[in-house]
């Protein structure tokens, strides 16, 4: 994770402070919002089958509570600068600007904003730290993954258009971003970074039904940790490889393929939204692609259903992660050991495989806040670090609040 | 049963505050733009920011506490106070929209729209004055 926290803190602080002094030139609009929650896992036979859950047998109230602050200074004639500063619990509290921005509205359906801002790469993700703000006690994992490229630093353009009785907004963004990447095999985090990344969203919604998509292209940068991890396994492999016979070049080979170095990479995103008098219905699908790699494609999805009683909201989904697998992709490499390597990375990376299920519940039992509770089970069934016939399952029950003010 | 039935009348007089009370969705006199429930809502959701007839719309609110609110917000937004305050939190926390300007009571809206025509507000029925009613829920 990527800190701010003494230069980023303290600028951030200085910007807030001198606006609030400063009631001449800007006049603040400061909103927050916190979750306290409690969570619990337990898995058998996997380590952490996605992003962002908590360890096995472990009980914490850090893992999904978070707290946030944001400023919005309106500097008139269309200009604001807006800050949001956000310490999670899983970082230990530790405060980070999440989002700096300054906003220029060209008029009623156009607006520019600049700076490190929310990148849409799932429906929910500009707002997925805001529990209040959506259904869920814990948005589900298999499509909101945790990927920390939905913060970038770049220039957006935001749209937002009446068309008789349907609303259709756009948001496109350009942008470049350095951070870490889960590595779903090893349940740990390289850094990694994007030379550029190009995002494009469109929302049409009327009444009680909304219908979006989205798509984000990225260049990798040939630097960081993944890289070099990637470096390193395709360079001790192609040595092997070459001891046993391959060329020097089926070698290369190998070592081109395994890294994402200056490759592209592709998230396409989709769905809906409708409800009917109480009855909620929701579906997200969103698919990965990285460019001659061994990363094999990633296909997420959730269904989910949900049921208003008053101020009680309870929802079931189904949600799965899965990954398609093309071993035989890698016979061009000419040599058994090459291949091997190749089809080894094919398979452990791209995460965890979910096929599970979640039951939730959201009680407004406060007009500023809300009850949550999230139970998400089911199996994981990564091939490479199973034993033989058995499969990965998980437990993870989250109980906590969800504040705005 | 003279006597039932009086009492009835009297109850029901005496309840009719309670329940009878509508609220009435206010402008300007000079504002002549005829507006539906969706064109309303859409105004008071951020989703629509000019009057049918042209000219700026801005919606102004009563205190989330004000029965009058929790009216409007039911039977015209069709909303749960929660559900309202989750969709603008939606909004607010990615810089897409602000709730409407909140204002102390029916008489800083009569008197904040009698001095903009672009203001758009909701008051309950006995608090309309010389303004200009949109309609009434």
């Amino acid at each position: 994770m990527k800190q701010y926290n003494t230069g980023m803190l303290k600028t951030g602080l200085l910007i807030a402070g001198s606006f609030a002094s400063s009631t001449v030139f800007a006049e603040i609009q400061w909103n927050g919002f916190a979750s306290v929650k409690a969570s619990y896992a337990s898995y058998d036979n996997i380590v952490v089958p996605i992003n962002q859950l908590p360890d096995d047998n472990e009980f914490t109230f850090k893992n999904d509570s978070v707290f946030g602050l944001q400023a919005r200074a309106d500097l008139a004639d269309g200009l604001t600068a807006t800050i949001q500063m956000v310490a999670e619990g899983r970082n230990d509290f530790d405060l980070e600007a999440r989002w700096a921005y300054l906003s220029y509205k060209l008029n009623d359906n156009f607006t520019i904003n600049a700076g490190r801002m929310a990148n849409p790469i799932f429906y929910q993700s500009e707002y997925e730290l805001v529990g209040y703000a959506h259904d869920y006690g814990r948005l589900p994992k298999s499509v909101y993954f945790g990927y920390e490229f939905n913060v970038v630093e770049g220039i957006s353009l935001d749209t937002q258009h009446l068309i008789g009785d349907f609303l259709l907004k756009t948001k496109t963004l350009y942008g470049t971003w350095d951070g870490d990447i889960f590595i779903g095999a090893t349940g740990s985090e390289l850094s990694a970074s994007f030379d550029s990344l190009l995002s494009f969203r469109a929302e049409v919604s009327k009444d009680n039904w909304s219908l979006f998509s989205g798509v984000m292209s990225l260049t990798f940068d040939d630097e960081g940790g993944l890289i070099e991890l990637q470096n390193g396994v395709g360079q001790g492999a192609a040595a092997a490889a070459i001891a046993n016979g391959a060329t020097e070049a089926q070698g290369q080979q190998l070592v081109n393929l395994l890294s994402y170095a200056d490759k592209d990479g592709i998230y396409a995103y989709a769905g809906f939204n409708w409800s009917y008098q109480d009855v909620l219905v929701s579906y997200e699908r969103t698919q990965v692609t990285l460019d001659d790699t061994a990363f094999p494609d990633v296909d997420g999805w959730y269904l989910s259903l949900g049921y208003r009683f008053n101020d009680l909201l309870l929802t079931v989904r189904k949600e799965k992660l899965d990954r398609d697998l093309e071993l035989e992709s890698f016979d061009f490499l000419g040599h058994p050991i090459l291949e091997g390597a190749a089809q080894a990375l094919h398979i452990a990376t791209g995460g965890g495989l979910i096929d599970g299920y979640g039951v939730g519940m959201r009680y407004d039992f406060h007009p500023n806040a809300a009850l949550k509770f999230d139970y998400f089970f089911g199996d994981d069934d990564r091939p490479l670090t199973l034993p033989l016939g058995e499969k990965g399952e998980f437990d993870v029950v989250t109980l906590g609040v969800d504040i705005v003010f | 049963m003279k006597k039932v039935l009086s009492q009835a009348v009297f109850l029901s007089c005496l309840l009719l505050p309670l329940f009878a009370n509508s609220v009435s969705i206010v402008v300007h006199p000079s504002n002549s733009s005829a507006l539906s429930k969706d064109d309303i809502v859409r105004i008071f959701l951020g989703k629509q920011s000019e009057f049918p007839g042209g000219g700026a719309a801005v919606p102004i609110s009563l205190p989330e506490s004000n029965p009058t609110t929790d009216k409007f917000v039911a039977d015209v937004l069709g909303k749960s106070p929660a559900q309202l305050k989750s969709y603008w939190a939606k909004l607010v926390f990615t810089g897409q929209g602000e709730p409407p300007e909140v204002l102390t009571d029916e008489q800083a809206i009569l008197q904040k729209i009698k001095g903009n025509p672009a203001y758009i507000g909701f008051v309950s029925d006995a608090a309309v004055g010389d303004l200009r009613v949109i309609s009434t829920f």
